[in-house]
C-alpha cells in the first residue's frame, strides 16, 4: 500500500507545508526510496480536495531541496534522503523508538506513516 | 434477407445469455463502507437507465420514417451515444463517492491497468471488418436506379454486357454518415475513458482501492462495450442488407453478431473483470 497523506484542515499549518513535510519525513525515514514515483500533481490535488496550485508548491521546495526530480514526460520521482546536521538527542530517541515499534513488529512504512501522522497532530 | 435475419437472431439469442451467465456481479450489499455503496448503487442506476433510453433512442431511429432507411442503420450508433452518455453520467454522478477529504496516498495509477487488451481487440476487430466492408461497397457501388440516389445499389455487369442492379447496398449513401457517427462515437469513448480514469478516490484505504479499481475496469469496459454494439450492430445490419451468399458476407454477419452479443452481456451484467497488470 502506497504512502498516506493527511491534510488537516483545522491545523495552522499551511496544506503545502502540511504535505511537503509528510513527504519529506517519508524520504527521510526512507518510506520513500529513491527511484519511486508519487503521483502527478493532478491526480494527487484531486485525490485530496485541495488545488493544484498548493500540490505543485509543495514539489516545486521538494525539488528545490533537492529530493525530489521532475522531468516531462517521467513524472515526479525521488531522488534521496535530505542530508540533515542531527541533534544527538534526536537521533537517540528516534533509535529507541524506532527498536520499540520494530519489537511490536511493526514494517517500516507502518512506522513511517505513524510518523507522518504525528507531525499533522 | 429473410433467410439470414432468423439465423442471425437465433445467434444472438442465444450467445448473449451465454455469455451473461458466465459474469459475477460485485453486489451491493457485499460492500460496507457507505460511501461505496451508495458509488455503486448510483453507478448500476445510471446503466440500467441507459439501457433503457439508448433503446428508446435506436427504436425511434428505426421507425422513425428517414430518406431510405437511414435512420434505420444508424440506429445501432444512436443506441451506442445513449450508453456513453449515461455510463460517462454516471461517473460524473459518483466523482466524490471514493474520496476522503484532505487524505490520499502517494500511489501512481497506471491507466493502462484499467484497460483489458480484449474488449479492445473486440472492438478493433468488429471496425476493420466494417471498414473493410464499407470499402468494398465504395469501390462497387452505384445509383439506385428508383430513386437515383447514388451510393445505394450495386450493379452487376453481366457477359452479354446488360448489367442489374440490386439494393439498399451499403455504399456512399449510408457508409457516409455512419463513419462521422462512428468518429464521434470513438472521440466520445476516448473522452469517457480519460474522465473514468481521472476521478478521485482515497488511495489510503484498501477497501475503497480495491472496490474503486473494480468499479473503473467495469466502466470502462462497459463503454468500450457501448461503442462495439453501435459497431457491431452497424457491421450486421449492414451484412444483412448486402448478403448474397457471399462468404465473406456471411464471416462479417457472423463477426457482428458474436461482438453484439459479447457487448450486450457487458452492459446487462457488470461483472467483475480482470485486473490488468
Amino acid at each position: 500500500m502506497a504512502l498516506a497523506i493527511h491534510i488537516r484542515p483545522d491545523d495552522p499549518t499551511p496544506p503545502f507545508e502540511q504535505l511537503r513535510s509528510q513527504i519529506e519525513a517519508a524520504i527521510a525515514t526512507g518510506a520513500l526510496a529513491a527511484g519511486t514515483r508519487i503521483p502527478p500533481v493532478r491526480q494527487l490535488a484531486r485525490d485530496l480536495g485541495i488545488a493544484p496550485g498548493t500540490v505543485a508548491r509543495a514539489y516545486k521546495e521538494l525539488e528545490s531541496a533537492g529530493l525530489v526530480a521532475t522531468a516531462r514526460g517521467a513524472g515526479t520521482t525521488v531522488t534521496g534522503r535530505p542530508e540533515r546536521v542531527t541533534n544527538p538527542a534526536l537521533a537517540e530517541l528516534t533509535a529507541e523508538y524506532v527498536a520499540a515499534a520494530r519489537r511490536l513488529r511493526a514494517s517500516d512504512l507502518a512506522i513511517s506513516d505513524a510518523i507522518a501522522r504525528a507531525l499533522t497532530l | 434477407m429473410s433467410l439470414t435475419v432468423l439465423p442471425t437472431t437465433l445467434l444472438l439469442l442465444i450467445l448473449t445469455p451465454a455469455l451473461m451467465v458466465r459474469r459475477q456481479r460485485l453486489l451491493p450489499d457485499r460492500l460496507t463502507h457507505p460511501a461505496l455503496r451508495q458509488m455503486r448503487s448510483l453507478q448500476l442506476t445510471s446503466r440500467w437507465l441507459g439501457l433503457v433510453i439508448a433503446a428508446l433512442i435506436a427504436l425511434a431511429a428505426m421507425v422513425t420514417p428517414s430518406r431510405f432507411g437511414r435512420g434505420f442503420m444508424m440506429a445501432p450508433g444512436l443506441f451506442s451515444y445513449g450508453m456513453l452518455l449515461a455510463l460517462l453520467g454516471g461517473e460524473l454522478w459518483v466523482w466524490r463517492c471514493a474520496r476522503t477529504d484532505g487524505v490520499a496516498s502517494l500511489e501512481t495509477r497506471s491507466n493502462t491497468s484499467y484497460i483489458s487488451w480484449r474488449p479492445v481487440a473486440t472492438l478493433a476487430t468488429c471496425l476493420a471488418v466494417l471498414a473493410v466492408l464499407l470499402v468494398w461497397a465504395l469501390g462497387t457501388q452505384d445509383s439506385d436506379p428508383s430513386s437515383y440516389s447514388y451510393g445505394r445499389a450495386h450493379v452487376t455487369v453481366h457477359p452479354d454486357g446488360g448489367t442489374s442492379s440490386w439494393g439498399p447496398f451499403p455504399g456512399s449513401f449510408y457508409s457516409g454518415p455512419i463513419a462521422i457517427m462512428l468518429a464521434i462515437g470513438l472521440v466520445m469513448l476516448a473522452l469517457g475513458i480519460v474522465i473514468t480514469l481521472r476521478r478521485p478516490r482515497n488511495g489510503a484505504d484498501p477497501v475503497v482501492v480495491a472496490v474503486d479499481d473494480a468499479a473503473r475496469r467495469e466502466t470502462i469496459e462497459a463503454m468500450i462495450a457501448a461503442v462495439t454494439a453501435g459497431v457491431a450492430g452497424t457491421l450486421v445490419f449492414c451484412s444483412l442488407l448486402s448478403i448474397r451468399g457471399s462468404l465473406w458476407w456471411l464471416v462479417a454477419s457472423v463477426t457482428g453478431v458474436v461482438a453484439c452479443a459479447w457487448a450486450f452481456s457487458v452492459l446487462l451484467v457488470p461483472g467483475r473483470g480482470k485486473l490488468v497488470r
